[in-house]
Parts: structure tokens; C-alpha cells; sequence
């Protein structure tokens, strides 16, 4: 296992978190169709956990400066710190049986992941109204969600074999 | 559990934060649920005007009882309002059938129109009926009716985001930041906004001040 300078790791972090809050501003007129899923995914497995996170958080925090902030923020940090850490599960398994991930495989993570996104930001309805405002806020943004997910697919395919030719260099743990 | 507990230690550093991140705001949101659920603070649906309907509805009963001979069509309104239902629709109903009986006489001369109420805080600020062209939105008929009958209307947005903040000097956040208005027609509440809704003629419009908090 390699490891990165520190000055490298926080460039790279703003690097992919200036693509994630310019994908994010430029896109919203688009309904949940951003790259951001994918590039976190996409980092956990070519860097660390760690990365992932500092992604996740910087990310949000600045793109919500623009897009507003509220107490949807908190839990969309978690929301995508939970889909780091599933990553990384994942990475594991893989690493354990000493065999590279199929890029379908990795694809259908990133679909599921939007469905996993989706759930965990509608939990702050959870909080204000309980579980059966919950429920049905969580059924009516579904639609939403299948979108975030379809997005996640096609972006993934994209944008995985682009980072893995760019940051060929900087790749930490040779698993992908 | 001891497994489990093995299972972490041997977890390196970064993954012991982020678990633990996840399970401790995961249990913050239980304990919050759980706790707003007994304090039963949850999105408390609070309409001032339900408690105007449910008055004006006693009194007008008291006034039938006293008057049952009057005439058939009051006793038919009557009995619709003599189901004073739980349910905000219902009421709200029961409530635009009062003051149809007055305008019914109107209703079959022109099609073209449609009543609209707009009751505030504890009172009906202004109700009545106003003639629209086809085609025109809830937006439309409020201006019109706004302007005939004196009201101060302010909105903010244009085109079809527009969005009314205040009536007759009764402005949006004036009781909280969760009040404002929001409009109904023929008792049920639309899901776009108030200029994106083309009115038929003949529909009730009720436009309400609602607190949320």
C-alpha cells in the first residue's frame, strides 16, 4: 500500500469536490441526475475511506452554500458517509478474495446506492413528523430516487474508467 | 456481542470513526423521533379558520332551530352542515354551502364565475362571487377579485411560480415561521401553484391562512 503527501491528498480532495459542486450547481435543473454518487463511490475505491468522506463533507457543505442550507445538509453527509462505508465494505470482500471488481458490479452498487441515498435523506422527515409522514414522503420521492439511481448508473460506466486513466498515478490501494 | 466487539477493534482507524458517526446520529434520530412522538410535536395541523367554521356553524344551527319553517332549500343546507366532519375538507365544505345559499340564485344566469372566500385569522376577511373569463387562473380571479373589493394583494415570483404573501394586510411568517397562505378549490387542495390552476366557472375557491406551528 502506497500513501499520498498530505498536500496531494487535499488537492486531490478539492480537485473532486470543485467537479462535485460544479455538477451539482450546473445540474440542478436536472431532478437528481449529478455524477457526485458516483465520483464519491469512485474515490472510496481508487483512495481510501477517509478520502471518501472528506469528500462527501466538503462537498456538500460548499455546494449547499449555493444551493441552500438547511437540516436536509446533515443528512446528506450521512447519507453518503453510509454509501462510503458501504464502499468500503465492498472493496474489502474484494480485496479478501484477491480478485478485481466487475465494472457491472460496481454499476448496480452505484444504482442501489441512490435508493440507499434516498432513504437516508428522507429521514429527517422522520424527526419532524413521524413515521407516517415518513413513509410517505419517502413513497412520493421515489420516483426521484430511481432517477438519482439511473444517473448513478450511466455516470458510473463514464466516469470510472476516465479517473482510473487520470489518477493512474495517485491510485493507493491496488484493488480496482 | 463480544464477536462484534472483537470484529471492531481489529476495524482500523478511519472505519471506527465513520461507524461510530453513523450509529451515533442514527440513534440521535431514533431518541429524537421517539421524543417528538411523546411530546406529540409532530407537524400539528392547525388551521385558525377551522376554529371561525366551527363556531359560525353552531350559531347557524342555533338559527335554524329557531326558524325550521323558513323555507326547504336553507333546511337541505342545513343538513349538509349538520355533518360537521373531523376532517378539514368536510368542514371546509360544510362551510362554503353557508354562504352558496345566498349566491344561488346567481348561479344559473352565468357560467362563468366562481365564489371565492378568503378567511383569515379567526374571521372571513372577504367572500363572494366574481365573474372570470375561461381559462383564467386561481391567480387571475383573486387579482380581480382583490382589486374590486379593496384588498391589498402582494405577491413575489412571476409567470406560473407566483406566490402570494400577503391579503388585506395579513402577510405570510405574521404568526410564526410556519404560516402563510395556501388556497383550495372545491375542497381540495391542488398540487401546483396558484397561477398554474385554470378555473372551469361554477368552482369554489377558498383561500386560507394557515399556522403550522
Amino acid at each position: 500500500m502506497l500513501t499520498m503527501s498530505k498536500s496531494k491528498r487535499i488537492a486531490l480532495v478539492g480537485v473532486l469536490a470543485a467537479v462535485n459542486i460544479a455538477s451539482r450547481i450546473v445540474l440542478a435543473p436536472l431532478p437528481n441526475i449529478k455524477p457526485v454518487t458516483s465520483i464519491i463511490i469512485i474515490s472510496v475505491l481508487m483512495f481510501d475511506l477517509a478520502f471518501g468522506v472528506e469528500l462527501a463533507i466538503v462537498t456538500t457543505l460548499v455546494s449547499n452554500m449555493y444551493l441552500g442550507m438547511g437540516t436536509w445538509t446533515f443528512f446528506q453527509i450521512l447519507a453518503w458517509v453510509i454509501i462510503c462505508f458501504l464502499t468500503q465494505i465492498l472493496k474489502d470482500i474484494y480485496y479478501s478474495r484477491v480478485e478485481k471488481p466487475n465494472i457491472i458490479v460496481l454499476a448496480v452498487f452505484a444504482f442501489l446506492a441512490g435508493f440507499i441515498f434516498g432513504f437516508f435523506v428522507s429521514l429527517d422527515h422522520l424527526v419532524v413528523g413521524g413515521v407516517v409522514y415518513f413513509l410517505a414522503y419517502y413513497l412520493s420521492g421515489l420516483t426521484f430516487d430511481l432517477l438519482h439511481a439511473l444517473g448513478n448508473f450511466v455516470f458510473f460506466i463514464a466516469c470510472f474508467p476516465m479517473m482510473k486513466k487520470i489518477f493512474s498515478q495517485e491510485i493507493i490501494m491496488n484493488s480496482v | 456481542m463480544k464477536k462484534i466487539v472483537k470484529r471492531f477493534k481489529q476495524m482500523d482507524n478511519t472505519k471506527k470513526i465513520v461507524l461510530s458517526f453513523i450509529t451515533i446520529s442514527l440513534l440521535i434520530i431514533i431518541s429524537l423521533t421517539i421524543f417528538n412522538q411523546i411530546n406529540n410535536n409532530s407537524a400539528s395541523f392547525k388551521r385558525f379558520s377551522d376554529y371561525s367554521i366551527a363556531l359560525k356553524e353552531k350559531s347557524e344551527d342555533k338559527k335554524d332551530t329557531n326558524t325550521i319553517n323558513s323555507s326547504k332549500q336553507k333546511q337541505e343546507n342545513n343538513n349538509s352542515n349538520n355533518n360537521p366532519d373531523q376532517s378539514v375538507q368536510t368542514d371546509n365544505t360544510g362551510n362554503e354551502s353557508t354562504f352558496n345559499n345566498e349566491t344561488t340564485t346567481n348561479k344559473n344566469e352565468t357560467s362563468k364565475t366562481v365564489s371565492i372566500q378568503i378567511s383569515g385569522v379567526n374571521k372571513t376577511i372577504s367572500a363572494g362571487k366574481i365573474t372570470i373569463n375561461s381559462g383564467d387562473s386561481v391567480y387571475d380571479a383573486l387579482k380581480k377579485y382583490c382589486s374590486n373589493k379593496g384588498l391589498n394583494l402582494t405577491t413575489s415570483g412571476f409567470g406560473s411560480t407566483i406566490y402570494i404573501t400577503g391579503i388585506g394586510g395579513l402577510n405570510e411568517f405574521d404568526y410564526g415561521n410556519r404560516s402563510g397562505w395556501m388556497y383550495m378549490v372545491d375542497g381540495v387542495s391542488p398540487n401546483t401553484g396558484v397561477a398554474n390552476y385554470s378555473l372551469k366557472g361554477n368552482e369554489k375557491v377558498v383561500i386560507y391562512y394557515v399556522n403550522y406551528e
